[in-house]
């Protein structure tokens, strides 16, 4: 029994991941024309735009997502009543469809005429991400001891000061994987790309969904995905070096 | 933190922040124009049940989600058996906890890449099984921790009595196990019916979900009997995560 | 009724149980004493099944149990905390066993048995609304109920507190009697093991140091080891001179067993068979009173002699003026027979 559960996310999910890696060196076709080729590679080179875009926003969107999220886990852990009520209130958002809320945005964005720029793109991707970012802070909180702000405070250091200092150093596991969730689910995004910020501000996620569902090119799609993936394994390797040596 | 009122001011507004977008579009659903506020209407529900197409990928996505979701959670249930039970190997527990790390566009792309390369037709089914490999990965997570909690010394009562594994598995275990496999089922039905990308690459025409619907619809902005469709949504949402909250606060009393 | 020959069982470097050899006769309430991690609880396990040996034999009433897996014994345990199925109510916990077994009519027979532990009016609640007795009550029923030949208590009482203990004891030691059933209970407590066990076998390390009624292990220990593990007692050590051992070159003691002369072996004297008033006596000795605790019925000295620091303890009403701390007192030994370890 165990093999044959075994079986079927090898035949569902590790074959596909391999067919993709192997796609991403094969020539376009209808779908795929199996001869060697390195043109998927080669046209991944000119899409320098959209992975430095999503590079860019997902570094703007994780810090906006803790310059945010972190005062909203102290609030949650500030107050012992209604901890688990507010909890609640910051999953919910998460069991309604999330194309109804960029569009909820869409209508506000439209209204204050930021529809198509930018800062559409990056505010939707925050307030979708936020929760994310939320719940590890939350969780680092809840097992800080709040006297080592007040020894801070005690010792002279301003309000602003003891948090930087003091703090978020010592919650910096929340931190880090708040960070890290952020931001690798950020890069990959397409859905609110396409539909807050359009074409112009393309990320590679619609980049990839482009040549995989539109122009049908699949060795350029695999190998987008590739090299996202690898990108996002640098990130991931640099912020595990940053963890051991930060603390 | 007391003095800091600043800080939790944005924190506060941070929490209303969440629901901006959600109170627009209840807002809206009941605006009987199509931009600004010229009154209130329930014209767009009208339409709203009206609309073939909207039904149609209801019913599409209501047949992925249930179909999945039965598949998934026994599948899931399976795993986390094996996980927490049994002795697996490593590459095992990485194998299922990978449509955890994952990102939802990749899970797509390669489902795409292996339903076409062995030629099989794009449609309910094709997403169906994309859902439960993705889906059960979830429940396994969320029976595994459950499971985890439990004292095996009541299993071994079981055997000590004259249970065999499967009788201990079915009368002892699974019982334990009801409010968190209802809170997984929930859960992965939940994330089957609003799934988008996955959907959006493993369907065909025919079988396009109503997650995939909304999409075109919100990209061209053309009907705000969205606005209607999203507020229904979010009522079902939010009784949904009502009852996995009752279900599972039970779950861990007992 | 049980015999265990020769079982061997280890875990990596760790030798939990080495060649243990023990038989348990019909009807008997044996116990298996020791401190953690002697390989008491191992041994238990053996027995019911959850553990393979990696050598030696069980033998119930005549046959072997070792390739017999623990739902296929006719034994039964109960775990410390019991284990109940949180699940089920009172009535199903009780009935497990018999509805696997395929029976219909069990409704009487497990209202019955809910009876006998008086926990009939319990019988729709469930385990977590019922105290740590109730929890162990509906426990022992659950395991009575099929008729075990044999059934394993791995500390029974270790989650009950004091006084709940006592009582717990005293009623299951009647259920014991009257059902006639053999029990092999496991315990670290030597209080219970002696008070309650027909035989028992103090264990230390993964072997059996010895092997007997309550009352010989208690006058008579064989090692050293159940000397001070059981009950209080001095051990002063001394040479051994033909039949004497030499505690001082004033103080000797008479011996029974024979052992080398010039050997260092440890003589075993309990505290209450010294007195401290006047009389006749094998020997005695003058010493400090360094510490005294008051017990209830009897007080306990610490003194402090040429052969050591030796425990008396004394009855309290033999004690006509209490000695304090930094009186001289004479100790005298009234023991007829000494235990040599």
């Amino acid at each position: 029994m165990k093999k044959i559960v075994q079986g079927w996310y090898i035949l569902f999910l590790l074959i596909p991941i391999l067919l993709v890696v192997f796609c991403s060196f094969l020539t376009k076709g209808s779908p795929i024309d199996f001869s060697f080729s390195l043109e998927g590679y080669k046209r991944t080179l000119h899409y320098g735009f959209p992975f430095l875009r999503s590079l860019g926003y997902a570094t703007v969107v994780s810090f906006l997502c803790l310059l945010i999220g972190f005062p909203t886990a102290v609030v949650i852990v500030s107050s012992k009543k209604w901890r688990a009520m507010l909890l609640f209130l910051v999953i919910l958002p998460f069991w309604t469809n999330f194309l109804v809320r960029i569009y909820g945005w869409k209508i506000i964005l439209r209204q204050l005429d930021l529809l198509g720029t930018p800062w559409a793109v990056i505010i939707g991707l925050t307030y979708i991400y936020l929760p994310f970012m939320i719940l590890p802070l939350y969780s680092s909180l809840e097992r800080f001891d709040s006297r080592i702000y007040f020894a801070a405070r005690d010792l002279g250091a301003s309000g602003l000061q003891s948090i930087i200092k003091v703090v978020l150093p010592c919650i910096s596991p929340g931190v880090r994987v708040g960070l890290l969730f952020v931001f690798i689910l950020t890069f990959g995004d397409f859905v609110v790309n396409d539909l807050l910020g359009g074409a112009k501000n393309a990320m590679i996620g619609s980049s990839i969904r482009d040549a995989y569902l539109l122009s049908r090119n699949w060795p350029l799609g695999a190998s987008l995905t590739v090299v996202s993936t690898l990108l996002l394994l640098c990130v991931f390797w640099i912020g595990r070096k940053w963890r051991s040596s930060g603390t | 933190m007391a003095k800091l009122w600043y800080i939790k001011l944005i924190g506060y507004f941070a929490l209303l922040f969440l629901y901006l977008p959600i109170a627009v579009v209840i807002v809206m659903s009941f605006n009987s124009g199509r931009r600004e506020w010229e009154g209130f209407s329930l014209i767009w529900y009208q339409r709203l049940a009206s609309n073939t197409m909207l039904a149609d990928a209801l019913i599409n996505s209501l047949k992925v989600g249930l179909i999945s979701t039965v598949f998934s959670t026994i599948l899931g249930v399976i795993v986390a058996y094996y996980l927490i039970r049994t002795r697996v190997s490593k590459f095992f527990k990485m194998l299922v906890s990978l449509p955890l790390y994952i990102p939802d566009i990749v899970l797509g792309l390669s489902s795409l890449s292996l339903f076409v390369l062995i030629s099989f037709p794009l449609s309910i089914w094709s997403i169906t099984l994309a859902h439960i490999t993705f889906c059960s990965a979830f429940v396994a997570l969320v029976v595994s921790s459950k499971l985890a909690l439990l004292d095996k010394k009541v299993e071994l009562a079981a055997k000590d009595l004259g249970a065999t594994d499967r009788q201990t598995i079915i009368g002892v275990v699974l019982p334990q196990l009801k409010g968190a496999i209802i809170a997984a089922a929930l859960l992965s039905f939940t994330l089957s019916f609003d799934d988008y990308v996955v959907a959006s690459f493993t369907g065909g025409p025919g079988s396009t979900t109503l997650p995939v619907r909304i999409y075109s619809l919100v990209k061209f902005g053309v009907t705000p009997e969205i606005n209607a469709l999203s507020t229904i949504l979010f009522i079902a949402a939010i009784s949904i995560a009502l009852i996995v909250a009752r279900v599972d606060s039970k779950a861990f009393t007992r | 009724m049980l015999k265990i020959e020769g079982i061997n069982k280890r875990f990596g470097s760790n030798e939990a149980c080495k060649g243990i050899n023990l038989e348990v006769r019909k009807g008997e309430c044996f116990y298996l004493l020791g401190p953690s991690g002697c390989g008491k609880s191992t041994l238990l396990s053996m027995i019911a099944g959850h553990l393979s040996p990696d050598s030696g034999d069980i033998i119930l009433e005549g046959h072997s149990l070792l390739n017999m897996p623990p739902n296929k014994r006719p034994i039964h345990t109960i775990f410390q905390s019991y284990a109940l199925f949180p699940h089920l109510t009172v009535f199903e916990n009780v009935a497990f066993s018999l509805r696997i077994k395929g029976v219909v009519d069990l409704e009487e027979r497990v209202l019955k048995k809910l009876d006998l532990v008086s926990l009939l009016e319990f019988k729709d609640r469930y385990p977590e609304e019922l105290s740590g007795g109730q929890q162990q009550r509906v426990a022992i029923a659950r395991a009575i109920i099929d008729e075990p030949s044999l059934l394993l208590l791995d500390e029974p009482f270790g989650a009950l507190d004091t006084k709940l203990r006592k009582e717990m004891q005293l009623e299951l030691k009647a259920l014991q009697r009257s059902l006639g059933m053999t029990f092999i209970c496991v315990t670290h407590d030597q209080e219970e093991a002696l008070s309650l066990a027909d035989r028992l076998a103090v264990m230390n390390s993964g072997s059996i140091e010895q092997l007997g009624t309550p009352e010989n292990v208690y006058d008579s220990p064989a090692t050293r080891f159940v000397a001070s593990f059981i009950g209080e007692s001095n051990i002063l050590d001394g040479k051994v001179e033909g039949d004497k051992i030499l505690l001082s070159n004033s103080i000797s003691v008479p011996i029974t067993k024979k052992f080398q002369s010039g050997e260092i072996r440890g003589v075993v004297i309990r505290p209450e068979w010294f007195e401290l008033n006047d009389g006749v006596s094998v020997f005695s000795l003058t010493g400090e009173v360094i510490s005294r605790l008051f017990q209830g019925a009897s007080i306990l000295y610490l003194i402090k002699t040429e052969l050591g620091k030796i425990k008396v303890l004394v009855p309290v009403d033999d004690d006509l003026s209490p000695r304090q701390i930094g009186d001289s007192v004479v100790v005298r030994c009234t023991s007829g027979s000494f235990e040599v370890v």
